[in-house]
């Protein structure tokens, strides 16, 4: 309605990729407070989340170079891609060109994330440990309470729960920018937050007449609000800066009036004993508020408590595992770090197990070369079978992932290796019975690939799952036939 | 990983010799024929196989006594004096096996110091972050975009006294480090020269080298650094 009364040309810009472009969100770690002794870095490196949009186009305008913004792109640098993405630095520049590089980086991340079925939860809050007998279950970033839709949930969402404020959150400043912040910003708003506090005296002022009024038996609406005198405001302001708790009037009225996350709350006497009580602290009490949503955009799965149906082995515990890339072993050369780091779908996360002189860990490491030391006589680096578990966005903005290692039997079944003489995975009595009768039958048509996916270095495998295909894909033909039937 | 190169070492030929001389000279028929066969295929084996095999020769040889025994021990020492020579050549090959072993860690060791990127939990990776050219840009220290001082609002010449601060805007050789490296703004570079100045004038610091309770320090770090691993 309103592009109507708006003239053409400001329509066509309004519509325009242009114009849909944001601003680009500020390069993560940049102004890191690093000490001069350790300034490692690479402005080529992959960021730990994106700055900028990844823009797509049509095939048809990929290949006139057409991205929808001022020129054209050149078609040898985009076009020589699996994956057309770009992002674009600049749409326009004093040397008149358009800078614009691959998006392709997080573009498969993205996509390799979704693979995983891995949903988004609540980061545990501060002094909570994340295992043990008590750990709370952790929460989807999309849960009711947390996104504060319903009427109740509102009051406490806007104090507590909410990730996004207008001010900056304190504790995670330094000396200096602190210093900055007041004599810039703060400074600038004193006479606002003057007016502010008028507002509050004389609410406060009509409030406690009515209370009176109530008192004496007269009807409190009769009240009208009179203007709070100079004197009054006055005493009123130098009763307020008498308490200088953090749980005082003007604390609060602070932290309102600036919008800054609520305060960690002071320890009472009980729990002076165990600092880190999560109840005595709010969410982002120890840790800033996170930069996105909570959830980033990388997953709207609200759980990932369903089961994977396996199509012979039926329901499995887990879902299948996935392979990850050991990108640091336990003793590396340099690192000092007893714990492994694994690269999940292209996000680095620790090994979930430490080093430990235990006969089982020991055994499992043996069991993964490249494991417990860099073995470079692997081809294509050393790579171990994970469980991706939970995964949160810490207040940076990074991925934290928590992943378990994949049982062997698990990996078997992802490979498809069914051979009966190996490790013979638990079968139902219903499918084992099943199974033969199918084996016996006749009927068997190719249904390769169905179960598991041969991937990768599991020419071994095939063979021996040949045979244990063959009986899954004529199952498969005897339950379409049963179901057909019953219709 | 000293204890996975031994491991792997082929055991000293000599050790196993006796008890497998022994056996030699009460063997069973089928046995005599094929001692030396064994010995010298089990030979080269590791330690633990030599010792299984031995086990088990024991055994048949306690079982079943062999008339032809004398005719095996004759052939027996006839071929270990051929074999002496055997012996030392076994030695050097076991020599060379340590010295494979070693060269295969040392290129491990070297493959591995060029990751130079240190990977930290929620790093987002793509194929270009493993490659040479990404690894050596890890390599090379870069001056710091943020001027420490301001950050922590902090004036240099407050802390003349305190050396530890003062030793990272100093070289080895003592001399004060160019604004470049250290990442300040003009007005906290003077003032951070004019405190190491000030702490060398008043005998706080030594001039041509850092505070020794640093270089002890970081000899510490080092030696941590470069032990061996395992």
């Amino acid at each position: 309605m309103s592009s109507k009364r708006l003239s053409p040309t400001a329509n066509l810009l309004r519509t325009s990729r242009f114009f849909a472009l944001p601003n680009p969100l500020p390069r993560p770690g940049h102004h890191e407070l690093t000490s001069f002794t350790s300034v490692f870095h690479s402005d080529t490196a992959t960021l730990p989340h994106p700055t900028h949009p990844a823009l797509a186009t049509p095939d048809s305008s990929l290949s006139r170079g057409d991205w929808g913004l001022k020129r054209n792109f050149p078609l040898r640098s985009t076009t020589n891609t699996s994956t057309p993405t770009i992002r674009v630095d600049a749409v326009d520049t004093l040397e008149h060109i358009s800078a614009f590089e691959s998006a392709t980086d997080h573009v498969l991340t993205l996509k390799k994330w979704q693979d995983m079925n891995v949903p988004i939860s609540v980061a545990p809050k501060p002094g909570k440990r994340a295992s043990g007998p008590v750990a709370e279950p952790l929460k989807s970033v999309f849960e009711s309470e947390r996104h504060g839709t319903d009427s109740q949930g509102r009051q406490a969402l806007q104090m507590e729960q909410r990730w996004k404020f207008k001010g900056p959150w304190l504790p995670g400043m330094t000396e200096g920018e602190f210093k900055e912040y007041v004599e810039k910003e703060i400074r600038r708003r004193k006479p606002e937050f003057q007016q502010y506090l008028r507002k509050h005296a004389t609410d406060k002022k009509l409030a406690e007449k009515r209370r009176q009024a109530l008192d004496n038996g007269d009807d409190p609406a009769t009240i009208e609000a009179t203007p709070i005198t100079e004197a009054e405001f006055e005493v009123y302001v130098k009763t307020l800066r008498d308490d200088v708790t953090t749980t005082s009037t003007l604390s609060a009225l602070i932290n309102n009036f600036l919008d800054l996350p609520a305060p960690p709350k002071p320890p009472t006497s009980v729990s002076w004993s165990k600092l880190d009580d999560p109840s005595s602290n709010t969410l982002y009490s120890r840790a800033a508020p996170p930069k996105t949503h909570p959830s980033a955009g990388l997953s709207y799965l609200r759980t990932s408590s369903h089961i994977y149906n396996h199509p012979v082995l039926g329901p499995q515990a887990r879902p299948p595992p996935v392979e990850a890339r050991i990108l640091e072993p336990r003793k590396s050369a340099t690192g000092q770090s007893t714990r492994a780091k694994f690269g999940v779908g292209g996000v680095v996360t620790d090994d979930g197990l430490e080093a430990s002189f235990r006969e089982d860990s020991r055994r499992m490491d043996g069991a993964t070369p490249g494991l417990s030391s860099f073995d470079p006589s692997i081809p294509g680096g050393a790579k171990i079978w994970v469980h991706p578990k939970t995964a949160n966005i810490d207040s940076q903005g990074r991925i934290r992932l928590s992943v378990d290692r994949a049982t062997p039997s698990s990996v078997s079944i992802h490979k498809g290796i069914l051979d009966e003489k190996r490790e013979r995975p638990q079968i139902p009595r219903l499918f084992n019975r099943r199974m033969e009768e199918l084996v016996s039958s006749p009927k068997a048509s190719g249904f390769k690939g169905l179960i598991g996916n041969n991937r990768g270095n599991a020419r071994q495998a095939e063979s021996s799952s040949q045979k244990s295909d063959k009986k899954v894909s004529s199952f498969i033909d005897e339950l379409g036939d049963l179901m057909s039937k019953d219709r | 990983m000293a204890s996975r190169i031994l491991s792997s070492l082929p055991a000293r030929p000599q050790s196993g010799l006796l008890p497998r001389l022994r056996n030699a000279f009460s063997t069973s028929a089928k046995a005599s024929q094929d001692p030396l066969t064994e010995i010298i295929s089990s030979a080269g084996n590791t330690a633990k196989q030599a010792s299984a095999a031995t086990s088990t020769r024991t055994q048949t040889a306690q079982s079943q006594p062999s008339p032809e025994a004398t005719e095996g021990l004759r052939s027996l020492t006839r071929r270990l004096v051929r074999d002496r020579g055997d012996i030392s050549r076994r030695n050097t090959a076991s020599r060379r096996g340590l010295k494979d072993s070693i060269a295969q860690f040392a290129r491990a060791q070297d493959l591995e110091r060029q990751q130079t990127r240190r990977w930290k939990q929620g790093d987002v990776y793509a194929p270009h972050d493993l490659t040479p050219a990404e690894m050596q840009k890890w390599r090379k220290r870069t001056r710091p975009t943020m001027d420490a001082f301001d950050a922590l609002g902090m004036n240099p010449l407050d802390h003349y006294k305190n050396f530890a601060i003062m030793s990272e805007y100093m070289t080895e050789m003592g001399r004060i480090r160019n604004s470049y490296d250290t990442g300040l703004r003009p007005v906290n570079q003077r003032r951070i020269a004019k405190a190491i100045r000030r702490s060398i004038g008043m005998g706080l610091m030594p001039s041509v080298h850092k505070h020794p309770e640093i270089l002890e320090q970081t000899w510490k770090e080092g030696r941590m650094r470069n032990r061996p691993i395992g």
